[in-house]
């Protein structure tokens, strides 16, 4: 392979890695959101589910099994 | 010719100073370097994030070493890397936030519960009323009904109370008055005269405030006896009232009709 050649493939080596590192960086980051973003929605649900709680056991009420 | 070369050579220097100091864009890594500082100064970052802690100093600093190498390319793929690892460090570390605070309203959940049946447990005690295997049962005996009648004496009347406080405390409670009688008389007489003492009862329950629409009535007559109806004793204690309180859920267990069985 001529020098010139050789110096071009290595270029587009370089910039297919770079490339693959930073897709690689997106993947984890949207993967860290979902897991974050499925963990406070069932915050969410659970601290609705614990003030109706709260509400039913003020009221007497007996509550709701623990598996909920 | 001379001022031609004079010329060429001032604007060949100009050309290259000018591709000299032309400066790199670090508009990328000063945004990594702003993201890697803040997550860096979050206390917990290296704790749970410790993968994201490492990669991400890493990354700006080659990002750095490029910017010091003058590599454009370079400087904006570490800076872009490194701003993303510590964004991802950073979501870790709230999903692990959530994460304990899912924990702790579990843990909040069962208090909430424990305290909610031991104020139920404590409620049922002040009822004084037995735990049977078809539900919680209260017995009115004794003295309550005038032999062959259905009005129902004052001194029913501190148990009622009870029963109504506790209704009122669980409204989806519900209750099955269930009349009996002792074995003298005939087997029809004594079947009115027991449906008519549940009756009774359950409008003194009504006047106490609990509505009716939650409270059965059935006359059994004398069956199921509790005492032998040979003795007075024993057919006084077979002229009772059983008052059988459903589950939680308004349901009655399966044939609740009887004795405390």
């Amino acid at each position: 392979m001529l020098q010139g050649e050789k110096a071009e493939a290595e270029k587009q080596n370089d910039v297919a890695r770079r490339s693959a590192n930073e897709a690689a960086a997106d993947a984890e980051l949207a993967a860290a959101l979902a897991r974050t973003r499925e963990a406070e929605q069932a915050v969410a649900i659970q601290n609705k589910n614990l003030e109706k709680l709260r509400q039913e056991a003020a009221r007497g009420i007996p509550v709701a099994t623990p598996n909920e | 010719m001379r001022t031609g070369l004079v010329t060429a050579a001032v604007f060949g220097a100009a050309v290259l100073g000018a591709c000299a100091e032309q400066p790199l864009n670090t508009q990328t890594l000063e945004q990594a370097r702003a993201e890697v500082q803040s997550f860096s100064n979050n206390p917990r970052a290296s704790e749970i994030a410790s993968r994201e802690f490492a990669a991400s100093r890493g990354s700006l600093s080659r990002a750095e070493d490029a910017l010091k190498e003058k590599k454009q390319e370079e400087v904006d793929t570490y800076s872009y890397i490194a701003l993303r690892q510590a964004k991802t460090g950073e979501a870790r570390i709230a999903e692990q936030a959530a994460r304990e605070q899912l924990a702790r309203g579990n843990g909040e959940r069962d208090r909430i519960m424990l305290e909610a049946r031991n104020a139920q447990l404590e409620a049922q005690n002040k009822l004084a009323a037995q735990q049977t295997a078809r539900g919680m049962v209260l017995t009115l005996s004794g003295v309550l009904f005038d032999t062959g009648k259905a009005t129902l004496k004052p001194g029913a009347s501190p148990t009622l109370d009870r029963v109504s406080g506790y209704l009122a405390q669980y409204p989806n409670t519900r209750l099955m008055v269930e009349g009996y009688t002792d074995s003298q008389g005939s087997q029809a007489t004594n079947e009115q005269l027991s449906q008519a003492r549940a009756e009774a009862v359950a409008d003194a329950l009504v006047l106490r405030g609990v509505p009716r629409g939650r409270i059965d009535t059935v006359g059994h007559g004398p069956e199921l006896p509790v005492a032998s109806n040979d003795t007075a004793a024993g057919r006084q204690q077979n002229r009772r009232v059983e008052m059988v309180f459903s589950d939680d859920a308004g349901r009655f267990a399966e044939g609740a009709k009887g004795v405390n069985r």
